[in-house]
């Protein structure tokens, strides 16, 4: 490397004669490195609030129920708070793709999940557009209208309706995320109780097929001990996100992958629970 | 400037960093241009991970020698060397992921020193305060006199040449102080 410390008045010419103007970066660029940094950074008006609340306990597979709907969410109501119509093109960064993956009408995941020996599976929707989600597994059905905060829930083993409002304090529901993503659109105040870090992109080939693979880690803040490791598959040509895996400290497997049909369930006889029931509020 | 006060830069503020991102993301992205010559790609790699080792590195940074900008700018300065130097060693280099190949032009060695040497001048100009570089750029580029620049811009003479008294002082100080990694030696 050559200096540039013993320049003249010459060079000084020269070097607007000689070299070019730098074209600006992209827009898209711009955008998502902007939120990538933000990613690492907190309000500081909720500082205290985060240090001093501790994240509520969950129950052991209503916790991953939610998980899954919180991660169809974080993919599309992220994405739909912050469309752009005139972004297209090379996903550069994880939020363009949340931003592409949003733009469907309905988003579909089917999660797995694994603890030792114990496998458990169920579906989510969710619409960015219309603002639902429902939630279908073998114990339970949930359906949420995010514009009115109405759930209702269908235990299948009691066969009974219940409705009510979302509890935005609760991280069972996984209304908090919701919400906290709503607020802050990004993944930091999407968990608000977590410190996210280590956003990392790599492109790799797979069978033929250019995949995009995002990894970040999330810890609680209470206890650094005990996070997970969120990878995220997208798709290069579709830009979309093919499938969403959380691999917990406890030994936990979440993998969710995800689909986009033309329409989802909008109430819940079209998650089959019947029209006779009476909903007890 | 408040929002860009180093206490809150070093909390992680988002304001204080949503800011200074806008104050400066376009201009590291010039000066990374125009240090490496790298491609689009390349750049944007890069540009990130000024940015990415911007927010690990700002407890690292001496406040008493220059603003976030001025920092944020040294930190792009050493991150676009840096790459020059490991194309120059290795001649193959790969940014983060999805990153193309340099393409090297069969150019003489003194010719490809010269280039590079005003670019990093260019980098070292894309580093000055926006209202020097104007000045700069209509006593260099225009090739406008003092007192047509003065004229032009309703200052007077003095303060002119005193602008550019200054910019060319601090261009050699940045010329002559390779960044390290934070920045600022």
């Amino acid at each position: 490397m050559t200096s540039a410390e013993d320049f003249s008045e010459a060079d000084l010419r020269d070097a607007y004669d000689s070299v070019p103007d730098a074209e600006s970066p992209s827009r898209t660029h711009l955008e998502g490195l902007r939120r990538e940094l933000l990613l690492r950074t907190v309000q500081i008006s909720d500082r205290t609030k985060f240090v001093a609340d501790e994240p509520s306990r969950s129950k052991p597979w209503g916790r991953f129920f939610w998980l899954s709907v919180a991660a169809v969410v974080a993919v599309s109501v992220t994405a739909f708070l912050v469309a752009k119509p005139d972004q297209n093109g090379a996903i550069t960064s994880f939020r363009q793709v949340l931003f592409e993956t949003g733009r469907h009408p309905w988003v579909h995941g089917q999660t797995r999940v694994e603890f030792e020996a114990n496998v458990h599976e169920f579906e989510t929707w969710f619409s960015p557009s219309e603002r639902l989600a429902a939630m279908r597994s073998p114990q339970l059905i949930q359906h949420t209208d995010f514009s009115t905060g109405r759930q209702v829930t269908f235990d299948r083993n009691s066969q009974q309706l219940t409705q009510g409002l979302a509890n935005p304090h609760s991280e069972d529901f996984g209304r908090a995320l919701i919400l906290a993503i709503l607020h802050d659109g990004d993944l930091q105040g999407a968990m608000p109780f977590h410190r996210v870090s280590d956003l990392r992109k790599l492109e790799v080939l797979e069978d033929g097929a250019r995949l995009l693979r995002y990894q970040f880690q999330v810890a609680w803040r209470s206890n650094t001990a005990v996070g997970w490791e969120t990878t995220v598959w997208v798709d290069v040509e579709s830009q979309l996100i093919r499938s969403w895996e959380e691999r917990h400290s406890n030994g936990t497997t979440v993998v969710t992958r995800f689909d986009y049909p033309a329409d989802g369930p909008r109430d819940m006889s079209a998650l089959g629970v019947p029209q006779d029931v009476m909903i007890r509020e | 400037m408040e929002l860009l006060d180093l206490d809150r830069l070093r909390q992680r503020d988002s304001l204080a960093w949503g800011q200074l991102y806008d104050l400066c993301a376009q201009r590291t992205y010039r000066v990374l241009y125009h240090v490496t010559k790298a491609e689009q790609n390349v750049l944007e790699e890069l540009n990130q991970a000024v940015w990415l080792a911007a927010i690990e590195t700002i407890d690292r940074m001496d406040g008493t020698r220059g603003t976030p900008q001025d920092w944020i700018l040294g930190v792009a300065r050493f991150q676009g060397l840096t790459y020059l130097r490991r194309k120059y060693r290795n001649r193959v280099v790969t940014v983060g992921s999805g990153a193309s190949f340099p393409i090297f032009d069969e150019v003489t060695p003194d010719l490809e020193r010269r280039t590079e040497r005003l670019g990093l001048l260019r980098a070292c100009i894309e580093s000055l305060p926006e209202n020097w570089q104007f000045i700069l750029r209509q006593k260099y580029e225009q090739g406008m006199s003092v007192k047509e620049i003065a004229e032009s811009s309703g200052s007077t003479v003095k303060s002119v040449e005193s602008v550019l008294s200054r910019s060319r002082s601090r261009l050699r100080e940045m010329a002559r102080a390779t960044p390290d990694e934070e920045g600022w030696k």
